[in-house]
This record gives C-alpha cells, structure tokens and sequence, in this order.
C-alpha cells in the first residue's frame, strides 16, 4: 500500500515537470498577454496538490488514480490551448476547477446511490428529463459548428446532451435492472432509435452514435444476447445508409471519409488539415511551438488530437490513448467489484459512453471512422463536457468508495 | 535560439510523459499483483485447542465443512461454507458466512469482529486457537 501511494505521487511529479517545461517555453514562444494568464496558471498545479491532497484525505480507499490521469490530460489539454488559442486558456482553467468541484460533489452524492433506484416512478423521470434536456435544443437551440446542440443564457454557452448522457445512463440502469424480456428490449429499442433520430434532426451525428451504441452495449451486458447486438448493429447499419441518401451532412461527412483529397479546399478542408498535422509531427513531434496546428480548423476543441500529435508527435498521440486506456480499466474495475447490479450496470454504461466518445472523436480526427464533433474528454476546451466529464468520473469513485465504506461500516457490527 | 531549446526539450518532455506512463502503469501492476496476493501465507496459525491439527492462514480463508474450503473441518456442526478470516492491513478479521451453529469469537456471537492473538474462536462445536 505504501509503495502504491508513493507510485502515484511520483506520477504526480513528473505531470507537475512536464508542466514546468512545456509553460516555460510557451511563455518564450509567445509572452503571455496579460498577468491574468500568468496567475491562472501557475494556480493550475496548485489546484491539482490540492485536489490530490483532499481526494488521500477523503477518500482514502477512492479511485486516486482518476486524479493524476486526469491532470495530466488536463494539462495536456492546456498546454495546446494555450498554442492554439491563448485567449481561452484562464477560462478552461476555471472549467477545470468547477469540474473537479463537482468530482468531490459527484463522488459524495453517488456514495449512497440506492436512492437513484429506489425513486418512484424513476425511469419515467430519468427518461423525460433525458429526452427533454435533448429536445430543448431543437427549439431553443443555437447553431455552431454546423450542429444545432447548444443552449445560451446570458452569453454562457452550455451543451445539455452533455448533462443528457449522465441522465441517461441512469435510466438505463434502471430499466435494465428489472426489465430484460424481449417486449421491454423492443420498447427500449424505440426509445434509443427515438433519441438518435432527434440527434440527426440537430445535426449532431456523434452524440447520435454515442446514445445508440452505449444502449447496445448494455442491453448486450444484460442479455448477453448475440442477437441483440446483431440486430441492433443490423439497424444502425441501414440507419446510416438511410441517413447517407437523406440528409446531406451526413454524405459529406461520409464522402469526406472514404476520400478526403475530392475537395481539400472546401468540403474536406478538416480532415485533411487534421492528417496533415499528423503527418508533420512524425514520432517526436516537430517541438512545442514549430508546428503550425492553427491551420487545423476548430482546433481547440474537436481537432485537439491532432494538434497535440504534431507538436508532441505520434509517441504524445499514442500515450493520450494509453491514458484513457487506463481510465477505462479503472472504470470496468469498479463495473466489476460494485457492490449491487444497478450500480455494476451504472458504471459499466458510464465508461462505455465514456470510451466510446474517446474512440469516436480520436476515430474521427485520424480518418479511422467518418468525422463527428464530439470533444475529447478533458483535453478539449469546452466547459460542459470538461464539467460534465469530471461529474462522469466522480460518480464511478462514488459508487467504487461506496462499497468499500459499507465494508468498513460491516465489520463494526457484533 | 528558441529552436534549438525547443527541438532539445521535446525530447525531454517525451521522456516524461512515458515515464509518467511508467509509473501509472506500475500501479496497475501492484493492483492487479494485489488480488492475487489473496493466496499468499500470512504468519498467523489457527489450531485445534485439543493441539491435534494446525493450519497457516492465508489472506483471505475460508472455513466449513465443504472440500471447497482452504480449510476444511469434518464435524456436523460446522456448515458447509462456515466462516472467513480476512487480512486487511495488519489485522485480521473473522466473517461469519450465515451459518446455521454461528461463530463465536471468546464465547460471543459474532457476524464480523477483528480477531487478536489468543483468540479462542468456536466454530459449530469446535474450538479453534487464534495465533499470529
């Protein structure tokens, strides 16, 4: 155990060296602007000591290595921001505090998660606060980057498919718990097909993807019924075929996938700015601040993969990918060793929809699968997915500290 | 000028990130080394009080009646899966596994209780020596 802490806080140490080096010669590279950026940043390793600090205090049996995974590819993710778009570095550092905030929040709200499934009438809340926070933007919602998936108060932009997901998960605990006959498979059948329906409607591919497989995934958990999974990949197959001949987002995307080089200058100018950056970096990357990832359109947020292979080469890219490999250990683990099924199936279809989002965007970027826009997870900047992606990874050290406290609480008892 | 200190430095950083990725993965290994420690021996014995038989406990074992058990106890009165001793830290722990006699730890009836040195743990009808 003593070896085990002193592993992770010399984790910690080479996230905080890297930090120190890579700042230090961004600030040559390009004098911050303002002293307001200095301040921010040098507050961003305090942040981190203090929430590894707080996390050994208070949940000492926890998921601590969510915690250096998540500082350094948080960190990963301001050192390209600040390359890219130097103006939106202060703000994701705010996101980042507010997310772990809520991690701590997260964790203790989902410590005692029996209550989420105890509720009356659940699933009928869950599912309409799911498809409602979806829909809204359909009728409120504002157009960016080709999608129609945000909402905005007062100049805050926020993506409610982000809070959606988590939501969304939990009804599928829930339902999945009890109901697992055909008729019920068939009902939950229609309601995913019904969610990914709107999400083409908003012109939001990626979260229409990510919903669907997600339910796949875990009716197949529950089931594990190979025809299920046929069936419902059967599906998705023809709807895209379908949505190939009837939207035309959809067929430039997915012409733009099978050939990128018809029409650089326009339609493929993404994909093509994105394998070119890549290629450029070869496998130590052409050096902090030589490449020119400002050539990638929307950079910071959905193309940051690519730019962080450039300048830190294909080694940086594949490490990024180890790392979320590991956090997807972690998160089957506490799959595996939750303490009752409703929680096993939460964490399972957390980390599913969490991997899965992973592999679509950095499947996307390197032209693995046809392009769609959703961010990466703690690297992007995006304040809802960075919060709600920390809120994603407190509830999994939730319901993992959970079990173990109910042990301890156990073994009390004479 | 710039350059060159970054075309050294980013050598550098590559370096530390896979030593960073060394390390994460080294806890990885301890953790999954961890669950298999559950069959190592510990110190600690348990022996008849009669003086007949002694058995090494492991960190985790499990006690009754049945073959499957690390140790097995041939009288009616155990149950098939009966009792398990757990090694958390240092100290050791005994878990009655719903058995239908109970365990009794110094004569009290117990469903989860640490145990000490010179325990006197019972077991159906036998008596069991705790010894670490």
């Amino acid at each position: 155990m003593d070896e085990y802490v002193k592993t992770g806080s010399k984790a910690l140490k080479d996230v905080f060296w890297i930090f120190v080096i890579a700042f230090a010669l961004l600030f040559m590279h390009r004098k911050p602007e303002e002293a307001n950026t200095i301040y921010y940043t040098l507050a961003f390793p305090v942040l981190i000591f203090i929430v590894y600090y707080l996390h050994v205090r208070l949940f000492p049996l926890g998921e601590i290595q969510f915690v250096i995974l998540t500082a350094f590819l948080t960190e990963m993710g301001l050192i390209m921001i600040y390359r890219v778009a130097p103006e939106l570095l202060v703000k994701q550092i705010i996101w980042i505090a507010i997310g772990f905030g809520l991690y701590f929040i997260a964790s203790y709200l989902f410590k005692h998660y029996g209550w989420l499934y105890n509720l009356k009438y659940g699933e009928y809340i869950y599912i309409f606060l799911a498809v409602g926070l979806i829909i809204s933007t359909l009728f409120f919602g504002k157009e960016i980057g080709g999608a129609k998936n945000w909402l905005t108060f007062d100049g805050i932009y926020v993506q409610p498919a982000e809070a959606a997901k988590v939501i969304y998960i939990i009804f599928l605990a829930r339902y999945l718990k009890d109901k697992r006959d055909l008729k019920n498979i068939l009902i939950l059948g229609a309601i995913t097909i019904g969610i990914a329906g709107i999400f083409a409607l908003e012109k939001d591919l990626g979260m229409a993807f990510l919903f669907y497989t997600t339910t796949v995934l875990m009716v197949f958990l529950v089931t594990s019924n190979l025809f299920y999974v046929a069936s419902g990949f059967g599906l998705m197959a023809i709807g895209g075929i379908l949505a190939y001949f009837l939207f035309w987002h959809v067929r430039v995307r997915i012409e733009a996938w099978l050939n990128p080089w018809m029409d650089v200058p326009g339609k493929t100018y993404q994909i093509v700015q994105s394998l070119f950056a890549i290629a450029a970096g070869g496998f130590f990357g052409t050096g902090l601040g030589m490449g020119h990832p400002e050539y990638i359109p929307v950079v910071a947020s959905d193309f940051i993969f690519s730019a962080i292979c450039e300048e830190f080469g294909i080694l940086g890219g594949i490490a990024i990918i180890l790392v979320y490999f590991v956090i997807m250990y972690r998160g089957i683990k506490v799959a595996l060793e939750a303490r009752d099924e409703f929680g096993a199936l939460m964490a399972a279809g957390l980390i599913s929809m969490f991997s899965l989002q992973v592999f679509t965007i950095i499947g996307g970027v390197i032209k693995f699968i046809p392009l769609t826009g959703v961010t990466l997870p703690f690297v992007s900047y995006g304040g809802s997915s960075m919060v709600m992606s920390f809120f994603t990874l407190g509830m999994l050290n939730g319901i993992s500290v959970g079990e173990e406290e109910e042990d301890v609480q156990f073994e009390a008892q004479y | 000028m710039y350059y060159i200190l970054s075309q050294i430095l980013k050598y550098v950083l590559i370096f530390l990130i896979y030593l960073f990725l060394y390390r994460v993965f080294k806890i990885i290994y301890m953790d999954i080394k961890g669950v298999r420690r559950e069959r190592q021996l510990t110190s600690a014995k348990l022996s008849f009080l009669t003086g007949e038989r002694t058995f090494t406990l492991f960190e985790v074992t499990s006690i009754g009646r049945s073959d499957e058990c690390d140790i097995v106890i041939e009288s009616p009165y155990v149950s098939a899966r009966h009792a398990l001793i757990k090694k958390r830290g240092k100290r050791f722990y005994i878990e009655d596994l719903n058995s239908t006699n109970g365990t009794f730890v110094n004569g009290k009836r117990v469903k989860v209780a640490r145990i000490k040195n010179g325990d006197i743990i019972t077991l159906g009808d036998v008596d069991l020596k705790f010894i670490v």
